[in-house]
């Protein structure tokens, strides 16, 4: 009996035919912008979820800029090498400002023409950061160790005429001498820190019995604080590695940012954040947002706002 | 309260004023055998041709002029009754009907008098518990809730399981009445069984549409199930021992003609049929002591108790849990401590206790204020619960041999309680008109969530912070009323109308909703055989369930209203058609058009796990419609018993409202929504000792939600986080594709065999016959392996690219063919 049960509670899994109309390639439009700097447009295709073929960067598109609804330049197909790696993007050479309204327009043979636009945020505003350092002492017989947590405030003010959408982010930056090549060199990651904010709203009141809401991205939108002065509480533990190693003569600093994102930014990274948490069959698989007009992907936008703390590395990261 | 003794007033006036000509007879009508009160049984008049049918409680009351009478109580199944006589009293009769001889191949009882041909009401099926214990059943566990599944305009969910949507609504939009009062979770193992045992029940009604005014606060539907009172003659028991469950029925007198008790009760024991082989398993992995395991079940008790003809009462009570216990333990044996170097004794041990389920306690106190007017008062609670108890320990003995240890417990708890009055009215001043009206309150008290945890250790750690933290939800309280009044009139004998007025009102966190809900169904008797009916309702609904969209948890939760979140109202208008053919058939068609506001979806990726807190964050409120045509041809007579359904409908949903999008605000189709269903459902009773049901069910599929594209993520502007690159995947549109079409054959052959003190039966049953791979979950997977493959392109030798695996489709089935058997004895 209890095999006829167990029999009847295994899944059977097989292989079904597609019977649905296979759907044509769309035009595939990446860009996230940051005021002070060019625009690069990533152009690909997309591809029927079950075919094989690559994604590639399409070279022929015509990529049409408009800023302030002026139109500026028809933007430059060219390889980029980022660490390593070739990433075919069309660039601009008009350096984009805090408050404009940036349009492309994208066409390529064999596709419908697209379109997105998006408002560049402007900067806000951190009143105030403070860091109050505790020290951990952990001692056994044979080691000492004594890491450091920082409590962390950052008081800012949310402008209330306007939805604002924001990121919080913490960025390690080691500049000093390469021990090995003798090159000055400045390495830098974005750096982890915990929050139980209301804001980042993955406080332990809201993860459930089970997990169930993350929020990967550390963003938070003003519903909570619009037109009020905020404080957001972290913590970090500068201690912690991934820069490899550290010499006495390196000069640390940590970079206490606060990004004003673009909505389309934000719902982006949102949707990104949410998608990570699907369960299966138990959920609506998430959308991932885009605001490409006839095509894929996000045109989004935002400006950062940062503060600066140096951090004397205790001795016994010396070398790790 | 002075407005309702106006009522009282202005009704005993006019059955004074109507006494001068007419009289009254009235009473209850029984069955002879068993006491059973019969429900909807008829009572018709030769001589002026007027008629009437007893309510729920088998009470019936007919004005007529003071004269000969020729009364006529019938009901199918049973032999009908005349009497005669000169009526110039008003005069209690009880009527006892007995089983009809003429009719020994009658298998199936009941009678359609509100709801067939003759009747206002539309839209509503009544399913005999005779027919549903015959619908053949997934491991022979007779359910309600998969029986009605079966009929037009009702549609299963995911298989197996037993929610379902009802003209395109929701899964939290049906009332689910046990005894008049609502039942929150109706779902044992997942869903995979109800919590309705068919030994327990006497009649199950089914309201789609056309909803009278005495129901409200449901959106799609009303599922009337009324328990058994017991038999008031003699003792009845019931025994059967199944694959998965046990069950056992007792009924009888307590005082004969009296009081009578019904008892019934049903428990799985999948866990005690499995404790060996976890011991065994748990030995061999050096966890003895480990016990594990999951059970659930129901117990439904009634007692009624009759003070005279005019004063009865009732006391209801079921209670139904599901319950997950574990306990584990093991024993490490003696490790090597790398920190002092000792040797130590490690031992784990876990314990889970898990547990979910409702009760409900009901007393009714039946009460005829004269032969014209009835009345019901019941006083009820009803509870749901959820709670979850973990503990771990894990311990050892350090080097001064003293224990020490690391200990967490983790409790979460969460439920609704409602304490409900109600008294509902029966007024019957004369044949024409059935003047029902009433008024009810409940006070509603939602528990969403608490969570608590604590965290301690023996360990010295000057750094250690002991967990000892209690998260919860303030209990939510709410207010919610309803007064109702409805006549069903009769114009002529052509025209028979059921017009109401419902309001309603519901105060939480001193937000006030309240509102009027207007109800009409009307019936034009074409001819005797034929009529058309229409009807139109407006609903309004206060509570909302945060649930997964595709199954049931346990950790569903209901939630009231809030500022934010505005009650669900919906219309719908409902046309029909209905023919008895030689009083052995009753064909019908129905079209209707529901549309429902401020419905709630989950946004993309949100899902529920017993969390409230937030949820307004998560949800999404917009509105939808559905539409459709049912068809159905039911016969509840002869050895050949059963019915054909058909239903082609169209539910869609819209969320366009600023800030609360789904699929970019474009329409789309809502969860289980499916163009065509059909369903055919037989019994046939070969002799008293065999007899065959049969149910094929014929779907088309369910949508989903699938991505057709993939394409490139964003080069994220951060070093580390998120900048993975990769692919995405593109989903077009929510349920945006069809899963293959579903169906299958369900069979189940009984044997009977009259033993010296009662009647044993076999049940032989097959669920999914043929083995169809019904479609579950389908998802976009990989096949084979990866090769390399020579570049005939290239003039390096051995130069070669890699062919990745081919992508596919995969169907995920669950429930493949399920025999079943089972046994069982009744006396």
């Amino acid at each position: 009996m209890l095999s006829i049960i167990t029999f009847s509670l295994v899944a059977c899994e097989k292989i079904i035919e597609f019977k649905g109309k296979e759907t044509q390639p769309l035009l595939v439009v990446n860009s996230i912008i940051q005021p002070d700097s060019t625009l690069l447009v990533s152009v690909t295709n997309s591809v029927f979820f079950l075919s094989n073929n690559l994604i590639e960067p399409i070279e022929n598109a015509d990529v049409l800029l408009f800023v302030n609804n002026n139109f500026v330049e028809k933007m430059e197909y060219v390889p980029v090498d980022h660490d390593g790696y070739s990433y075919f993007t069309y660039n601009s050479h008009y350096k984009l400002k805090a408050g404009d309204k940036v349009r492309y327009e994208v066409s390529a043979p064999n596709f419908d023409k697209v379109w997105a636009e998006v408002t560049i945020p402007v900067p806000v505003t951190i009143i105030a950061l403070d860091t109050l350092v505790e020290q951990n002492i952990y001692e056994t017989d044979t080691y000492n160790y004594t890491p450091e947590k920082w409590h962390c405030k950052m008081k800012f003010a949310d402008n209330a005429n306007e939805k604002n959408y924001y990121r919080l982010s913490v960025v390690k930056k080691i500049a000093g001498y390469n021990s090995y090549t003798g090159e000055y060199e400045v390495r830098q990651m974005e750096f982890g820190f915990n929050s139980n904010d209301m804001l980042f709203n993955n406080d332990p009141a809201n993860s459930g019995i089970i997990y169930e809401y993350s929020n990967e991205y550390n963003i938070f939108s003003d519903d909570m604080i619009n037109g009020k002065e905020y404080t957001l509480a972290f913590d970090i533990e500068p201690e912690n590695g991934g820069l490899g190693q550290i010499s006495e003569n390196d000069s640390t600093f940590f970079y206490f940012r606060l990004e004003n994102l673009s909505y389309e930014y934000y719902m982006y990274l949102r949707t990104l954040s949410s998608q990570n948490d699907d369960m299966g069959f138990l959920a609506e698989p998430t959308q991932i947002f885009t605001n490409i007009n006839g095509g894929i992907g996000i045109l989004g936008a935002f400006s950062v706002s940062d503060k600066k703390v140096e951090w004397k590395a205790p001795k016994s990261q010396y070398g790790i | 309260m002075k407005k309702i003794c106006f009522i009282f007033l202005i009704f005993n006036v006019l059955s004074a004023s109507t006494a001068a000509q007419n009289v009254t007879v009235s009473g209850y009508i029984t069955d002879a055998e068993n006491g059973e009160t019969l429900i909807s049984a008829a009572v018709f008049e030769q001589n002026s041709k007027k008629g009437t049918v007893s309510n729920v409680y088998g009470f019936y009351s007919i004005t007529l002029p003071a004269d000969d009478v020729a009364l006529n109580f019938s009901y199918v199944g049973y032999a009908g009754q005349e009497v005669k006589f000169r009526l110039r009293n008003d005069t209690a009769i009880n009527i006892k009907l007995f089983h009809s001889i003429d009719l020994q191949e009658v298998t199936v009882t009941g009678k359609r008098s509100e709801i067939g041909v003759r009747g206002s009401q539309m839209s509503a099926i009544e399913v005999p518990v005779a027919q549903i214990q015959t619908v053949p059943a997934i491991f022979g566990e007779t359910d309600v809730i998969k029986a009605l599944q079966l009929l037009p305009g009702v549609q299963s969910g995911t298989e197996g399981t037993a929610g379902f949507y009802v003209r395109g609504g929701g899964p939290d939009q049906n009332l689910m009445l046990l005894d008049e009062i609502p039942i929150y979770n109706v779902n044992h193992a997942m869903g995979f069984f109800s919590v309705f045992n068919a030994d327990a029940l006497k009649n199950v009604t089914l309201y789609k549409g056309s909803f009278p005014a005495r129901f409200g606060e449901r959106l799609s539907s009303v599922l009337d199930i009324r328990m058994k009172d017991g038999d008031a003659k003699s003792y009845h028991g019931d025994i059967s021992i199944g694959l998965i469950s046990t069950k056992l029925s007792f009924e009888g007198p307590i005082i004969k003609d009296k009081t009578t008790f019904s008892i019934s009760g049903r428990r799985t024991y999948f866990d005690i049929l499995a404790q060996p082989v976890i011991a065994i398993v748990a030995k061999d992995e050096g966890m003895e002591g480990t016990t594990a395991g999951y059970y659930f079940y129901d117990l439904n008790a009634k007692v009624s108790h009759k003070f005279s003809d005019k004063d009865r009462l009732y006391l209801s009570f079921y209670l139904g849990d599901d319950a997950i216990y574990a306990k584990m333990q093991e024993n490490y044996g003696n490790e090597f401590n790398y920190n002092d170097g000792s040797d130590y004794n490690n031992t784990s041990t876990m314990k889970m206790n898990w547990k979910w389920g409702n009760m409900i306690t009901a007393l009714r106190w039946n009460h005829l204020i004269n032969s014209k007017l009835f009345m019901n008062t019941t006083a009820a609670f009803t509870r749901y619960r959820f709670f979850l108890d973990m503990n771990q320990m894990e311990s050892y003995y350090n080097q001064y041999n003293q224990q020490e240890y690391w200990a967490t417990t983790a409790k979460y708890h969460s439920g609704i309680n409602d304490a409900i009055v109600k008294s509902d009215f029966d007024f019957m001043p004369n044949p024409n008109h059935d003047i029902k009206f009433g008024l009810n309150y409940v006070f509603h008290q939602f528990k969403p969530d608490v969570i608590a945890a604590k965290e301690e250790s023996s360990e010295y750690d000057p750094n250690y912070e002991p967990i000892d933290v209690q998260i919860h939800n303030d209990p939510i309280y709410a207010n919610e009323m309803a007064l109702y009044a409805e006549d069903n009139f009769s114009v002529f004998d052509f025209l028979k109308i059921n017009a109401g007025l419902r309001y309603s009102a519901f105060l939480v966190q001193k937000q006030f909703y309240h509102s009027l809900q207007p109800r009409l169904s009307a019936r034009a008797l074409i001819t005797d055989k034929f009529s058309v009916k229409a009807g139109y309702s407006y609903m309004s609904q206060y509570i909302h369930l945060l649930s997964n969209s595709s199954i049931t948890l346990p950790t569903d939760l209901w939630v009231p209203v809030t500022k934010k979140v505005m009650p669900m109202k919906s219309q719908q208008v409902a046309l029909g058609a209905f023919y008895n053919l030689k009083d052995k058939v009753e064909l019908s068609a129905e079209i209707y058009y529901k549309t429902m506001n401020n419905v709630l979806e989950y946004k993309d990726g949100a899902s529920f796990l017993g969390v409230s807190t937030g949820w307004e964050e998560k949800v999404n409120a917009g509105r939808g419609w559905s539409y459709g045509l049912e068809l159905m041809a039911q016969k509840t007579v002869g050895k050949t018993t059963g019915w054909v359904a058909y239903t082609w409908s169209k539910s869609e949903r819209l969320f366009d409202r600023a800030g609360q999008e789904i699929n970019f605000g474009r329409a789309f189709p809502a969860k289980f929504d499916r163009r065509h269903d059909i369903s055919i459902t037989l019994s046939h009773k070969f002799s008293a000792r065999f007899d065959i049901g049969a149910t094929w069910i014929y779907s088309t599929g369910n949508a989903t939600t699938l991505a057709l594209q993939r394409y490139e993520k964003a080069t994220l502007p951060y070093n580390n986080v998120g900048n993975r690159g990769g692919t995405l995947d593109y989903f077009e549109s929510r349920n945006n594709y069809r899963m293959p079409d579903y169906h299958r054959l369900d069979i189940g052959f009984n044997f009977h065999r009259k033993k010296k003190h009662g009647t044993r039966t076999w049940s032989i049953g097959f669920y999914n016959l043929y083995n169809h791979q019904n479609p579950f979950w389908i998802y976009e997977d990989r096949e084979g392996e990866g090769y390399y493959a020579g570049n005939p392109a290239s003039s390096i030798p051995g130069d070669s690219y890699y062919v990745p695996p081919k992508r596919v489709l995969k169907q995920i089935s669950i429930f493949p063919v399920i025999p079943s058997i089972s046994y069982s004895y009744k006396w």
